[in-house]
């Protein structure tokens, strides 16, 4: 039996007496991949800021690897949920540099130099440990901000809209390799975004949000 | 076109002129005073010095950057009142809380004799240890100067992405752990600007360390000059201050250069508030309060009290005439910076000289310069004026007010220039195009179209100055005319006499016109507040 890592339970979520997130429900087995689609403000975003621990639910229930983390009641720090986020912004550390950067959530493990090694191969950009996020550009950033995500190993990664700054040919550059890299490491993966065929190349289960409410399309 | 250019040059070399002058004494004779300061004293200078900069840092620091990043990150009890109080003690200069501190904290302070009376203790019991030292100097720097910390630090935090906070959290950091490994680090090019600001400030105030008799660079170079009459000396020490102070003004520079770099991000997030109850929020509340406290109410309540409750006529005319000295002085410096800041900036847009761009820049280094070493190079330069321009035409300037006027105008003028440049950045370069088109150039765009739309940073720009010359003391002390009181000059000579009920009036006047720049400033705060919501 496969590993539930993520499960929803009648999720709700408003902001201002606004029904954001309508009785969500969801589950993500471990190396699974899963999208959501939907317009901007359907609450996608929403959705991944509530299983970050970022957002506290108004009802409902959120477990990672079985483990509760958020309900009306509760809510276990973002810090100790062990979930990894890639978003549009990057958001790398401006004064660190690369290295530093992939290496900033694993700092206390032996094993440090070798993880970071791995990724930097990985995603390569060995070429620019050195360097600060500024000297580099849109599409490196991007690399790193999945290697940094991916260093703490995550039970989950979270992808928001991490594409959509790209252009079009980066974009399939990274699709591609990424495809690999998620296959290889056997990650589960929740991808946010407005594109179908994103979706679609990168994720085998699509969902679509709709006024709060989530639909299975494929 | 040529003509636009000679202002600013000439304006130049007059700001520079004193400033070289303190420099070209390193090249001429040393006495056997100096002789006398190198064997006896330049080490006590020196090390008083580093100390006092030193405990003056870690308060700064410890009190600006911590407010700054409560109001910014947390919502607790009066935080919105705060955020802006938190820059009232900037109304306090230095020696006016020397002077309160010393008048409750003395053996027979009010703070002692409040302590005897409610715990009917005998009349040699002090409770409170002695402030006149450099522990004492310490605690007033602190408390008067961290606010430079305090409005750059709280503008980094605020400038920092929330997407970047978030991050560190799903990397495994805690709320001390976001504090310390990610805003501290990115707020650090900006804490470190303020912080050589509140050092400059720190090693050119002469008021506060004279009252708590701490030697320092400043009341050497006083002494030097006033005690042995030795002005050569004096220069001499001054231009060893000068390079140190030069020091920190280039890494004041340096460090503003880097602030940027928290602010690169064109996703940028507004960071979430986070809410504190209870006794956190108490806490909170605490640690915004004692500084605002310490650094305005309670010299505030003091002075009040004093003005009150002596029987002396306080607005004597001693008082009325120095009032009316200090405001046409500082009104006048105002108008004279806010003419020159608006005219050079008008030139530097209308040549497009770069040239000219690089020498504003180098004449806001005034700021930096303390009012006793501008004194004693003005002092120098007017006297070599008197006997060797004017001596035809009998003409003395040294003791008239122009030296004194020439003081203020080289300290203040970054300050005028900094308002006018703002402004100027809000005028955008097709209203000069379409301008000049319909035939307006020159005095003619100046006047007809620049004036009008700068008028509320020309105000900005004279009120800003204004409430900066009423402050100044050295300078004002030194340069002034035989005879010539102004508000600080008449507090000083108060609190040196040990009058420190008389010295209330004049001190509390002082303060209510350094609330003035505050009031800016929290507009500015409250603008900020607007744009992030």
């Amino acid at each position: 039996m496969t590993q539930k890592i993520l499960k929803i339970e009648d999720l709700t979520l408003s902001y201002a007496n606004q029904k954001v997130l309508k009785d969500v429900n969801l589950e993500l087995s471990k190396g699974e991949r899963v999208s959501i689609l939907g317009e901007s403000g359907s609450g996608k975003s929403s959705l991944l800021r509530c299983i970050a621990g970022f957002e506290p639910v108004n009802n409902g229930k959120i477990f990672i690897k079985n483990k509760l983390v958020s309900s009306n009641n509760l809510m276990i720090p973002t810090e100790k949920r062990n979930v990894g986020m890639v978003a549009q912004e990057k958001a790398l550390f401006p004064h660190l540099t690369v290295k530093k950067n992939i290496s900033f959530g694993i700092e206390r493990k032996k094993n440090k130099d070798e993880v970071v090694t791995e990724l930097t191969n990985l995603f390569k950009i060995t070429n620019l440990i050195d360097k600060l996020p500024r000297q580099i550009s849109g599409g490196e950033q991007q690399r790193v901000a999945f290697a940094r995500s991916l260093a703490p190993s995550p039970n989950l990664l979270m992808l928001d809209e991490p594409f959509s700054a790209l252009d079009n040919e980066l974009k399939q550059e990274l699709y591609y390799e990424l495809d690999k890299i998620f296959d290889k490491q056997e990650l589960s993966i929740l991808l946010v975004t407005h594109d179908h065929e994103e979706a679609k190349i990168l994720t085998s289960r699509l969902f679509k949000l709709t006024q709060g409410s989530l639909i299975s399309i494929e | 076109m040529v003509s636009w250019k000679i202002l600013p040059f000439v304006v130049a070399v007059i700001f520079i002129t004193p400033i070289l002058i303190v420099f070209t004494s390193l090249f001429g004779e040393y006495s056997d005073n100096w002789s006398h300061l190198i064997e006896f004293v330049l080490l006590d200078y020196i090390s008083s010095s580093i100390l006092l900069v030193l405990g003056v840092s870690l308060g700064v620091l410890v009190i600006g950057v911590l407010s700054a990043y409560l109001v910014t990150n947390y919502s607790f009890y009066g935080k919105n009142t705060f955020e802006w109080a938190l820059l009232l003690p900037l109304a306090i200069p230095p020696y006016i809380l020397a002077y309160t501190f010393t008048g409750l904290f003395d053996a027979n302070g009010d703070a002692n004799i409040l302590i005897r009376y409610l715990f009917n203790l005998n009349n040699n019991f002090v409770f409170f240890p002695n402030v006149r030292n450099i522990t004492g100097a310490i605690i007033v720097f602190s408390f008067t100067l961290y606010p430079y910390v305090y409005l750059v630090t709280r503008s980094a935090f605020l400038n920092q992405s929330n997407s970047i906070k978030e991050s560190g959290r799903l990397l495994g950091l805690g709320q001390i752990g976001i504090f310390s490994k990610i805003s501290l680090p990115l707020a650090r090019p900006a804490f470190i600007a303020g912080l050589m600001l509140v050092i400059m400030e720190t090693l050119s105030d002469f008021g506060a360390v004279d009252h708590f008799a701490v030697q320092t660079f400043t009341t050497g170079i006083f002494r030097t000059w006033y005690g042995l009459y030795d002005l050569n000396t004096a220069m001499q020490l001054s231009s060893l201050l000068l390079m140190i102070i030069f020091l920190f003004y280039f890494l004041e520079r340096f460090s503003r250069e880097g602030i940027s770099y928290t602010n690169d991000n064109s996703t940028f997030k507004t960071a979430s508030v986070i809410g504190l109850k209870g006794l956190k929020s108490v806490l909170a509340s605490s640690f915004c309060f004692i500084p605002i406290f310490i650094g305005f109410i309670l010299p505030i309540i003091e002075l009040s009290l004093w003005a009150l409750e002596t029987n002396v006529d306080i607005f004597n005319n001693k008082f009325l005439v120095g009032s009316f000295n200090t405001i046409t002085l500082g009104l006048f410096t105002g108008l004279i910076c806010a003419l020159l800041a608006i005219v050079i900036n008008f030139s530097i847009r209308f040549t497009k000289n770069k040239f000219l761009e690089r020498l504003n820049s180098l004449m806001s280094i005034g700021y930096a310069i303390p009012g006793l070493i501008l004194a004693v190079g003005i002092t120098r330069f007017l006297v070599f004026s008197d006997q060797n321009v004017f001596t035809n035409i009998n003409f003395v300037i040294t003791g008239s007010l122009v030296g004194l006027f020439l003081a203020y105008i080289i300290k203040s003028y970054a300050l005028a220039n900094s308002s006018i440049e703002s402004g100027y950045e809000r005028i955008s370069n097709s209203i000069d195009n379409s301008a000049q088109l319909l035939g307006s150039s020159g005095g003619k765009l100046l006047g007809r179209i620049h004036f009008p739309l700068m008028r509320t940073s020309f105000l900005t720009a004279v009120l800003l100055v204004t409430s900066e010359v009423v402050k100044e003391l050295p300078a004002t002390l030194i340069l002034r005319p035989f005879n010539f009181d102004t508000l600080a000059v008449i507090t000083y000579t108060y609190a040196a006499e040990e009058r420190m009920y008389q010295a209330a009036m004049p001190s509390l006047a002082i303060v209510i016109i350094g609330i003035i720049p505050i009031i800016f400033l929290t507009k500015m705060i409250r603008s900020s507040r607007i744009k992030d919501s």
